[in-house]
């Protein structure tokens, strides 16, 4: 099962140019600023507008082409709204079992098989409230649950968190990640946020202004960004990994790529499956030699980018993991830093913000 | 869809030429009837149903120039009595008529509240300015006659009259008090509206005589017993019409 | 005064408030005045044949009259709140003429189309079909002009739903009708209801046309704004009984469905 499309689109006056494909199991982000046309994807993917031109093919069916229109109803399509849109006047547990109701299930059946996936993303406990009585956060679960239920081929998330505050939406993003890495067929992630995309997705598709920018892995655009927006994202620095604390109060994060060193905050102090962390840019110093003294983190690599906006630079390095650094344009002279060049970067373990994921 | 079922059941009685109980013609039939013939149709209707059984009347009462529209327009009517030659006129051209008959006759006359707060003492005290009255409207019948009496009596009124509908809105004006004089039949002061009111008579020499006319209509789904009705207006209605205070026909 | 933890509103203007009372004293005082002059010694005359023929002839025109309102006002509400045809202002302020329309002129107006000389009455005439005068042309004569308030009460509401809820009730796999019966008409119900009620209200207040289409039949046609009518020429006491008896059920009705009328 693949998701293969080629478009251009137009809504209200808006056009959008996109190609782009998706292998069974990825999660794809779909990564641009608002107004960028993400919004007229996800429409055109869940088949509530008709291209104009070009194909969307799922598992081999045409679902969009020059002669083909496969209904919004018809298509096994699982959709997680931005705004989330429950039915306001049904239960939660009426909102999940409503995809398969509306396709001709028996209302007992459907009920049961929807108390199985609200268990699935902790939502049970409310099952029975109405929308208007949800949290943000349980809403969230609500509407994940309604999206998954079915076993759609197809998942489209349109800014799944963005609504959500600070401490939902990590626990949200858990939640999302848990399901995504299980989700049997394509998953596409609408959203704005960066941190979202990269912890989310394995592979991300760029938008601006209607048109894909860059398509690759994180890392690959994060070694190459190919505009100002693709750099900017990269702009956070991204750690997933294992938590390995080393018993005095600091932890190691095991990326795969590269061990980073931490301190966690009190209550995690013991080994976690997976960590996030997040380093700013602002925090990477820059060295020509390798630095003495207390930074834990000492990384050298070659410059892969180094992109100038006024007084500041950001400088992408192929260290392990790969960094990226912003400096003053007289460090960047003084260091003699330069594409290729190689270069030495640290930052305290205190500056690894850990947040579970 | 009731009224050929009914049919059906007559044909079917007079072919199978069984006696039925009580003989005489059944089924319904609807009688438009003018305003002012209420009461006395009404209670015409009960008698003929009583010596008549099967046989059902059912009524529409209303000024005769809205309800000769209504039978030129809408059709289902069996009967027309009229209060004037005029409607009964337009019916007669379309759909037409049968056994066209006049049945009775009436006079106008001038009505004032009990209590008279006007102090109106003869016909031409309703021509003072000031006044509020009320007559029929020109088109129908009891307006018509209203006018006619007052040319024939050369008074102008000098006050703006409320033109009602019919001459029983005439009579609810003067019994709510609402007007100080107004103009209706003679028959329309029944018992129960006598003891609202006050009478003023218009001397015969300028009173019009309302002449009524009655007809079967073309198109009656359930003739013989139309014909049966009309029959008994002119016959044994009669009684019931005097004292009602309509006056014979000849 | 507030209750503990209740949160202030801001009151009115004085001015807004004195003119309130008059709107309301306005619409209380005619029903007043009705009860002040009522003979309620005379209550007996409620029960009287006439009163009751004429109560029951209410309820089956009102009642007919409100179906019908329902079986193709909503149908038309839907077209116009969600229909992109050209034209579409035209159908609307047909649709809603009968609201202007003086009823009598409605009335003129069934008979033109309906009687027997009538552009879809002479045919049915030919097939043994007459409507004018009958209980059906009561009926009709309510819809006519009940039908207008019911689409106006619930296209509003129509218009309020938010478009992307049917858009997502589709992507979730479901089919025209199964959005419309299950998404949109629940979501509809308090406009709905609101809806009913106006347009049974105004059927069964309604006169004009009645008695121009249908006539002023008892039993058949005379409905009691009817009987209210012929009753005050006689019996102005009783007539304002029945008057009262129309208000009294007007009052139970807007009771009965006080919550409802608002709350989904």
């Amino acid at each position: 099962m693949s998701l293969q499309v080629d478009v251009s689109a137009r809504r209200d006056g808006f056009a959008l140019r996109a190609a782009f494909s998706a292998a069974t199991g990825e999660t794809v982000a779909v990564l641009g600023p608002n107004g960028s046309g993400k919004t007229t994807l996800v429409e055109m993917l869940a088949g509530l507008i008709r291209p104009e031109q070009g194909s969307v093919a799922l598992d081999g069916k045409t679902l969009d082409d020059a002669r083909v229109h496969v209904e919004v109803s018809r298509r096994p399509v699982g959709v997680m709204f931005q705004g989330l849109l429950l039915l306001p006047h049904l239960t939660a547990l009426d909102n999940v079992a409503f995809p398969l109701r509306a396709r001709g299930m028996r209302a007992d059946r459907a009920r049961r098989e929807a108390l199985d996936i609200l268990g699935r993303v902790g939502a049970t406990a409310f099952a029975g409230a109405k929308p208007d009585r949800l949290s943000g956060g349980e809403a969230q679960r609500v509407a994940l649950a309604r999206a998954l239920i079915g076993s759609p081929l197809l998942l489209l998330l349109d800014e799944p968190l963005s609504a959500l505050d600070v401490s939902s939406r990590t626990t949200i993003r858990a939640l999302l990640r848990r399901e995504l890495a299980s989700f049997g067929g394509v998953a596409i992630v609408v959203t704005h946020d960066p941190v979202d995309a990269m912890t989310l997705a394995e592979k991300l598709v760029l938008v601006e202004e209607g048109r894909v920018t860059q398509t690759g892995a994180p890392d690959e655009i994060r070694a190459a960004p190919r505009t100002a927006y693709a750099a900017d994202l990269v702009g956070v620095n991204l750690f997933i990994g294992r938590l390995d604390p080393a018993g005095d109060g600091t932890a190691v994060i095991r990326t795969g790529d590269g061990d980073v060193a931490c301190v966690p905050p009190g209550g995690m102090a013991i080994p976690t499956a997976e960590i996030l962390g997040v380093l700013r840019p602002a925090d990477v110093a820059l060295h020509k030699e390798r630095p003495e003294g207390s930074p834990r983190n000492v990384f050298h690599g070659t410059v892969r980018f180094v992109s100038v906006e006024g007084e500041r630079a950001r400088v992408g390095i192929g260290s392990s993991p790969a960094l990226v650094a912003e400096v003053t344009q007289a460090s960047l002279h003084r260091l003699g830093i330069a594409e290729g060049a190689g270069v030495w970067a640290s930052f305290k373990a205190l500056e690894v913000h850990v947040v579970r994921p | 869809m009731k009224r050929i079922a009914v049919a059906l059941l007559l044909v079917a009685t007079a072919c199978s030429g069984s006696a039925t109980t009580g003989g005489g013609p059944k089924g319904e039939i609807l009688v438009f009837a003018a305003a002012s013939l209420t009461e006395s149709f009404t209670a015409i209707g009960s008698v003929f149903e009583r010596a008549h059984p099967g046989a059902h009347i059912r009524f529409n009462f209303g000024p005769s120039d809205g309800l000769a529209a209504g039978i030129t327009e809408g059709g289902g009517a069996d009967v027309f009595a009229s209060a004037s030659a005029d409607p009964m006129e337009a019916v007669a051209r379309s759909p037409g008529v049968l056994d066209r008959a006049l049945f009775a006759r009436n006079r106008l006359v001038v009505i004032v509240p009990r209590d008279n707060p006007a102090h109106i003492g003869s016909l031409s005290d309703i021509t003072r300015a000031g006044l509020k009255l009320a007559i029929a409207a020109p088109g129908v019948p009891a307006g018509t006659y209203t006018r006619q009496m007052l040319e024939k009596a050369k008074l102008t009124l000098h006050s703006a009259p409320s033109n009602e509908v019919d001459d029983k809105s005439v009579v609810q004006k003067v019994v709510l008090g609402e007007v100080d004089a107004g103009v209706v039949y003679t028959t329309d002061v029944s018992p129960s509206v006598s003891s609202a009111v006050t009478i003023i008579v218009i001397p015969d020499v300028v009173n019009v005589l309302a002449s009524y006319p009655i007809a079967v209509v073309a198109g009656s789904k359930n003739v013989s017993l139309a014909r049966s009705f009309v029959a008994y207006v002119l016959d044994g209605g009669r009684a019931i019409l005097r004292a009602a205070g309509f006056l014979s026909p000849t | 005064m507030n209750r503990e933890g209740e949160r202030a509103v801001v009151a009115p203007p004085r001015g807004v408030l004195v003119l309130a009372a008059f709107g309301v004293a306005f619409v209380v005082l005619p029903v007043a005045g009705l009860a002040i002059r009522a003979p309620w010694s005379d209550l007996g005359s409620l029960s009287s044949h006439g009163a009751r023929t004429a109560l029951g002839v209410s309820l089956v025109v009102t009642g007919g009259a409100v179906a019908l309102a329902l079986l193709f006002g909503l149908p038309a509400a839907i077209v116009l709140a969600r229909g992109r045809f050209r034209g579409r202002a035209l159908v609307r302020g047909i649709v809603l003429l009968p609201i202007v329309l003086p009823p009598v002129v409605g009335g003129i107006g069934l008979l033109a189309a309906l009687g027997r000389r009538g552009l879809l009455g002479r045919p049915l005439e030919a097939i043994g079909i007459r409507l004018p005068f009958t209980t059906g042309a009561a009926i009709l004569a309510a819809a006519f002009v009940a039908t207008p308030l019911f689409v106006l009460a619930v296209e509003g509401g129509l218009r309020s739903i938010d478009p992307r809820l049917e858009q997502a009730a589709s992507a979730m796999g479901a089919s025209r009708w199964y959005v419309l019966r299950r998404v949109t008409l629940p979501l509809l119900r308090p406009q709905i209801i609101a809806g009913v009620v106006i347009a049974a209200a105004r059927a069964l207040g309604e006169f004009g046309a009645t008695i121009t289409f249908a006539g002023n039949i008892a039993g058949r046609t005379q409905t009691l704004p009817l009987s209210v009518y012929q009753t005050l020429q006689s019996d102005p006491g009783g007539a304002i009984l029945q008057a009262l008896l129309l208000v009294a059920i007007s009052l139970a009705a807007m009771i009965a469905l006080r919550g409802r009328l608002l709350s989904p």
